[in-house]
């Protein structure tokens, strides 16, 4: 107020001391405009009408003019531009304030928290309301290196999309943090940050995906437990046959003069129904087994390539990463690559259910290849999970024993089937690290 | 092979299970038949022998239950041998509850087959026995005149010759006449041969 006094005198004295040759009275407009900025509308016009008058009075006292009327037009002349330019301004500035709380609404309702921080990413410039919420002490330093220590990305960055989800360390919740580059108010390069809180349909995400993994599952050991079902009932009868057959014979040998023509014939019979057993097997390896490998050139270090390309979402998905440390030397050698995948897909599930349990921190599948002078191959599957408990290790491949529920406990009797269809060997050790690796062999060139 | 007049029908749809059976049944000294589905052992003529069923549960066509239900609705009466494959536990006590004699679970000991056998015709001997009494009992009954029947059933009742002859209104003398004709028909001598014969429930309504 004193400073619009101040101006408006000053502007009076230099309009009185110039004797009004110069038009100085434009000046009066810088009073008028600060106080229409600083105070409003209502100051601004009061002002204009005050510096008007002022004006007036001065003019009036040093000079005059032809006719009253003149000084009269002048003043109004002033008043009247002095006011109109009060309110244009008075107008821009409710604009420009209304813009501003648009913004600043919109960025204070919204669902996810939202900050601004430098180029560096190490000040924070700008945050909204469900951020301070969520991390009050990160506002409070305006510092934005806790934060990152704080969410920990557990995906890395797909491509150029600058997102990534994050798990809160403090409250172990999950959020999609994006990034953008944005130009600040002040002109400089800054990085606009939005973190949408993911937990709850993460959560609703996995436990669809359990529901459909046990339905999977499920449905595969109904289907097991139809087919022995059905195959006891087929072998029940040659079983029962031969049972009936052969307690007949004894009971022929029990003559004084058994008749060996009977005998012979029901021997026969017995041993029809054995073949029929056998074929009754045979059905079912076939149908178990489906086919015989088929062996093409196949390159060892492609199909471990698209087998973890197959699991990379389900692995990723877990915080788990899976690694490839392929040897080059490994040559393409005949594999059935249709084999090979499921054997491989069986052990990589494995290790990613081994580490799907554990800590959640640095959880790691390698795959690793190593060729010999011989040509022959060895696969790694490699986790640092926490092993395996001494009374599995020992019944590893023994068929239907599994440790997961829902499980068949036919995986790995299958994989050592494939590899051994191969003419290789199939093992477990396990790490230094507390890990475990199930390893095989595949011999190269003619098998 | 003896022959022991009993005959062991088998109905399995597998050729070689009936066929041990059949043979194993032979060589136990039981005549036996084999039919390859409920139908075919329906269409078949029996003779009235001492006999007993192994069945099947597991049938093409009209099924092992639904034989045991035709059986029972045409009267006979034959002790029926329930077979089941493994795990069909509640089906074969449905099957005891529509009256089988007892049921066997695939596979079995053939030992306990044929001694089940044995118990199934001892049973069915026993019954035929009855029913032979029982029909017997039927025709001396019949044999009597209808004033002797009345006698008769008040007699059974435990009425003394007096209170007959009251209700008859006939003489205690007729009664007694009544009483000795009753008698030489039976070929029996005394009255309590007479409770001994007509004992069964049935014979008196």
């Amino acid at each position: 107020m004193i400073v619009v006094l101040a101006l408006t005198a000053s502007v009076l004295i230099a309009d009185y001391l110039t004797g009004f040759e110069v038009r100085l009275s434009v000046l009066y407009l810088l009073p008028v405009a600060l106080a229409t900025w600083v105070a409003g509308l209502g100051a601004g016009v009061s002002v204009s009408i005050a510096a008007a008058g002022a004006w007036g009075l001065m003019f009036r006292a040093s000079h005059t003019y032809s006719g009253q009327w003149i000084l009269y037009w002048e003043a109004a002349l002033n008043i009247g531009t002095f006011v109109l330019f009060a309110l244009l301004l008075a107008r821009l500035r409710d604009a420009l304030h209304r813009a501003d709380a648009r913004f600043v609404t919109a960025m204070q309702s919204l669902d996810a928290a939202v900050y601004v921080t430098d180029a560096r990413g190490a000040r924070i410039l700008f945050a909204n309301r469900r951020f301070l919420e969520t991390f009050p002490d990160a506002e409070r330093k305006r510092d934005a290196a806790p934060l990152r220590e704080r969410l920990v990305e557990t995906r890395e960055r797909d491509g150029d999309r600058r997102s990534s989800e994050v798990v809160d360390q403090d409250t172990q919740r999950w959020y999609l943090l994006s990034e953008r580059d944005v130009r600040w108010v002040d002109g400089s390069q800054a990085e606009l940050h939005v973190l949408t809180d993911i937990s709850d349909s993460r959560h609703a995400r996995n436990l669809r995906r359990q529901h459909e993994e046990t339905l999977h599952r499920t449905s595969r050991v109904v289907a097991l437990a139809e087919m022995a079902s059905s195959l006891g009932h087929e072998l029940n009868q040659p079983l029962g046959a031969i049972g009936a057959y052969l307690e007949a014979c004894e009971r022929l040998l029990g003559n004084p003069q058994p008749d060996v023509a009977a005998l012979r014939e029901v021997i026969g019979k017995c041993r029809s129904q054995a073949g029929r057993s056998g074929t009754i097997l045979r059905r079912v390896r076939e149908f178990v087994a489906r086919r015989e490998p088929v062996r093409r050139e196949t390159d060892l270090n492609g199909v471990l390539a698209d087998v973890i390309r197959l699991l990379h979402a389900e692995a990723r998905n877990d915080g788990i990463s899976i690694e490839l440390e392929a040897d080059a030397s490994a040559a393409p050698a005949p594999f059935d690559r249709v084999l090979l995948e499921q054997a491989l897909v069986n052990l990589l599930r494995n290790a990613i259910e081994a580490l799907a349990g554990g800590p959640l921190e640095g959880r790691r599948v390698v795959v690793r290849t190593q060729a010999n002078s011989r040509g022959e191959a060895t696969v790694s599957v490699e986790d640092n999970g926490t092993g395996l408990a001494a009374e599995v290790a020992g019944r590893l491949f023994t068929s239907f024993v599994t440790t997961k529920p829902g499980g068949t406990g036919l995986g790995l009797s299958i994989c050592r089937s494939i590899v051994e269809a191969h003419g290789g060997r199939l093992f477990h050790e396990p790490l230094a690290n507390g890990g475990c690796a199930f390893r095989f062999t595949l011999p190269g060139g003619a098998p | 092979m003896t022959e022991s007049g009993c005959l062991v029908y088998v109905v399995d749809d597998d050729e070689a299970m009936r066929d041990s059976l059949c043979f194993l049944l032979r060589t136990a000294g039981h005549d036996s038949r084999g039919y390859a589905s409920a139908e075919a052992f329906l269409e078949a003529r029996r003779p009235q022998r001492n006999s007993c069923m192994l069945l099947d549960m597991r049938l093409p066509g009209m099924g092992g239950p639904a034989l045991q239900t035709a059986l029972a609705a045409g009267g006979e009466r034959m002790p029926v041998i329930i077979v089941t494959g493994h795990g069909d536990v509640p089906m074969a006590v449905e099957a005891l509850k529509r009256g089988a004699f007892d049921f066997l679970e695939k596979p079995f000991e053939d030992r306990l087959l044929l001694s089940r056998v044995g118990q199934a015709l001892q049973h069915d001997l026993a019954r035929r026995e009855c029913e032979a009494q029982e029909v017997a009992r039927r025709t001396r009954f019949a044999s009597l005149t209808a004033r002797e029947q009345e006698v008769l059933a008040r007699v059974l009742q435990g009425k003394p010759s007096r209170v007959i002859a009251a209700e008859l209104h006939v003489t205690l003398k007729t009664v007694e006449f009544h009483r000795a004709r009753i008698l030489t028909r039976l070929g029996v001598h005394s009255a309590a041969d007479l409770f001994r014969l007509f004992l069964a429930p049935d014979v008196l309504q």
